[in-house]
């Protein structure tokens, strides 16, 4: 199975795409798993501290009741019982906070008698010197039970610390590996999308220098056939030329020496009589006859008048000529005195008028033409136009299927960076052509 | 054999097979000699200068120097002497440029052998000849009638 160049680029596309979403995904995983071990420490963190909270709690309850134990000033008691109730509500967060874990909750469920029992002990200590006990009795009762109470609470406070700290130590792994695998697959990713970046530039650079090539290939090669169209047209002219010159230098004299020879021939024998006479004439007519076509031959091919006088005489000239063979009459209009153009200014001018005629002779079925030229702003223009049944739309709409004629009328006008159109339609056929009018010294006419 | 009173005519024309079937038409009649021959223009004007002839026949189209320059260098040596065109150009403009320069008549080569004796006849009288497929195209002022 042949790729082509863009069943490639999907394949390749599709593939680079997948690669994406695949590394993509991983790397959203690891993050998101990075920031939920990221919370999980900030949470066994928050757990340690809400245990110090309670222990501060705990221990604040105790000042304040000693204080009013030891001083029998009420003040501390507003205090106190604020301290009992922070208590309270820091045990309650210290439980949802480890609600998670079974043997933190098993704790938090040992700690709460142990917190109460020392609670309810500060409590009578302070009613005992309510009622007016001894503030060193109540204090040395205190400090009785203090120790027996507060050591079992440290001791279960201590446990969920280090529990904490273990569960903190693990979850602290955990993030760190999160944390280098997610910088790996970031890193991966972006090394990936790099490659991905440059071998897509590289690739692109490539085609477009490809594309590039191709195109300067393209526009090489439409510029050698331009010049070759050019030269085959300058070829051919020059082709008529040399033809003309060998008619009119060569086959013409040599018909015109023998018509002289054939009369010089007829005074020389006796006089000829007959049949005798007779096929003097007729090879005297067909001499002449001869002569005469060669010289139109060698004309057509390429008008002398051309290069003696210019295009008005030589279109004249050639007009006369065409409608005496076609039968079509052409009226011609043209200016008198302009300056003499450039030979392929010119040149090419005549042509164009000879196959616009050639063509109407061929094609049109008209029995009338016209035909003007007018020089103006530096530009000089022909048109040709007869009333026949015109070109086809679809013809006329594709280059390629005019005849030779008319591009070789339209590669001429290109050559010398002029311009040609076409009209036609049931009316007729109008050709204009339009050149710059340069004149015989290269400047403008 | 030349008579004595034979025109004398020099022919400037650069195809030789051309210039010996004029001399062979023209030497028929004992009227006429071609008393030269030159190959292109400048050769007709040296030619011309040297041998002052009664006649001379000029072809148009020549390297070196056409028949109508020829015929115009020719006029300042020679003014007096007839110079008979011969061209198978048919222009008006050609045929008036020929009769600018000084040239009495102009045959078209086309029909050659049935004008060229009317036409040396012609011009031998200082008069104007051009060939009857000319004529009814009279091309410019430039070319006298008959009557002129």
């Amino acid at each position: 199975m042949k790729w082509t160049l863009e069943s490639r680029a999907i394949l390749i596309g599709a593939i680079v795409l997948a690669l994406f979403l695949v590394i993509g995904s991983v790397q959203y995983a690891t993050i998101h798993d990075l920031v939920n071990s990221l919370e999980w420490v900030t949470h066994t963190v928050a757990v340690g501290s809400q245990v110090g909270t309670v222990q501060d709690a705990l221990s604040r309850c105790g000042a304040e009741a000693r204080r009013f134990v030891t001083t029998g000033d009420a003040s501390p008691l507003g205090s106190y019982g604020l301290a009992v109730k922070n208590l309270g509500a820091r045990v309650e967060d210290l439980s949802e906070m480890v609600a998670d874990n079974p043997d933190q909750k098993a704790r938090i469920a040992e700690l709460r008698p142990l917190l109460d029992r020392r609670i309810e002990t500060l409590n009578q200590a302070i009613a005992e010197r309510q009622r007016g006990g001894s503030s060193a009795a109540v204090i040395a009762e205190l400090d009785r039970v203090a120790l027996a109470q507060t050591d079992p609470i440290r001791q279960v406070t201590d446990e969920i610390r280090d529990e904490e700290n273990r569960l903190l130590g693990e979850r602290r792994a955990k993030t760190e590996m999160n944390r280098r695998r997610a910088t790996l697959l970031v890193a991966v990713g972006s090394l990936f999308a790099v490659v991905v970046v440059i071998w897509g530039a590289v690739a692109l650079h490539r085609d477009v220098a490809e594309r590039n090539r191709a195109e300067a290939a393209l526009r090489s090669s439409e510029d050698a056939l331009r010049d070759l169209s050019g030269r085959l047209l300058q070829s051919q002219d020059d082709e008529r030329r040399r033809l003309a010159r060998e008619l009119h230098d060569g086959t013409a004299q040599i018909l015109a020496a023998m018509q002289l020879h054939l009369v010089t021939l007829e005074s020389l024998v006796a006089p000829a009589q007959g049949p005798a006479q007779s096929s003097f004439l007729q090879l005297s007519e067909l001499l002449e006859r001869g002569s005469r076509e060669i010289r139109t031959m060698s004309h057509l091919l390429h008008p002398p008048l051309l290069e003696h006088t210019g295009l008005g005489s030589a279109i004249r000239w050639y007009v006369k000529g065409f409608s005496d063979r076609s039968g079509i009459k052409v009226e011609v209009q043209t200016e008198e005195n302009w300056p003499r153009l450039s030979p392929e200014t010119e040149t090419a001018l005549f042509r164009i008028a000879q196959e616009a005629l050639t063509n109407i002779h061929r094609h049109s079925g008209s029995s009338t033409a016209r035909i003007k030229v007018g020089m103006g702003d530096g530009r000089i223009g022909l048109e040709i136009s007869d009333d026949g049944r015109g070109i086809p739309a679809d013809v006329l709409a594709t280059p390629a299927r005019l005849g030779v004629g008319i591009r070789g009328m339209m590669e001429r006008v290109r050559l010398l960076g002029g311009k040609l159109s076409i009209e036609s339609g049931r009316w007729g056929t109008t050709v204009r052509a339009e050149l710059p009018a340069e004149g015989r010294d290269g400047l403008k006419a | 054999m030349v008579a004595a009173d034979s025109y004398r005519v020099l022919v400037v024309d650069d195809e030789a097979a051309l210039r010996s079937a004029l001399r062979a038409f023209l030497e028929v009649s004992s009227k006429w000699h071609v008393c030269g021959e030159a190959v292109d223009g400048e050769e007709g004007v040296r030619e011309a200068a040297r041998l002052e002839p009664n006649l001379i026949i000029m072809d148009i189209a020549m390297p070196r120097m056409d028949g109508i320059q020829a015929t115009r260098e020719i006029r300042k040596i020679l003014p007096d002497t007839p110079v008979l065109m011969l061209s198978f150009h048919d222009s008006p403009h050609m045929v008036a440029a020929s009769f600018r320069a000084g040239a009495t008549g102009y045959v078209v080569k086309t029909s050659i052998a049935r004008d060229l004796l009317q036409a040396v006849e012609t011009v031998s009288r200082r008069e104007s000849f051009l060939s009857e497929d000319l004529r009814d195209e009279r091309p410019h002022s430039a070319v006298p009638t008959r009557d002129e």
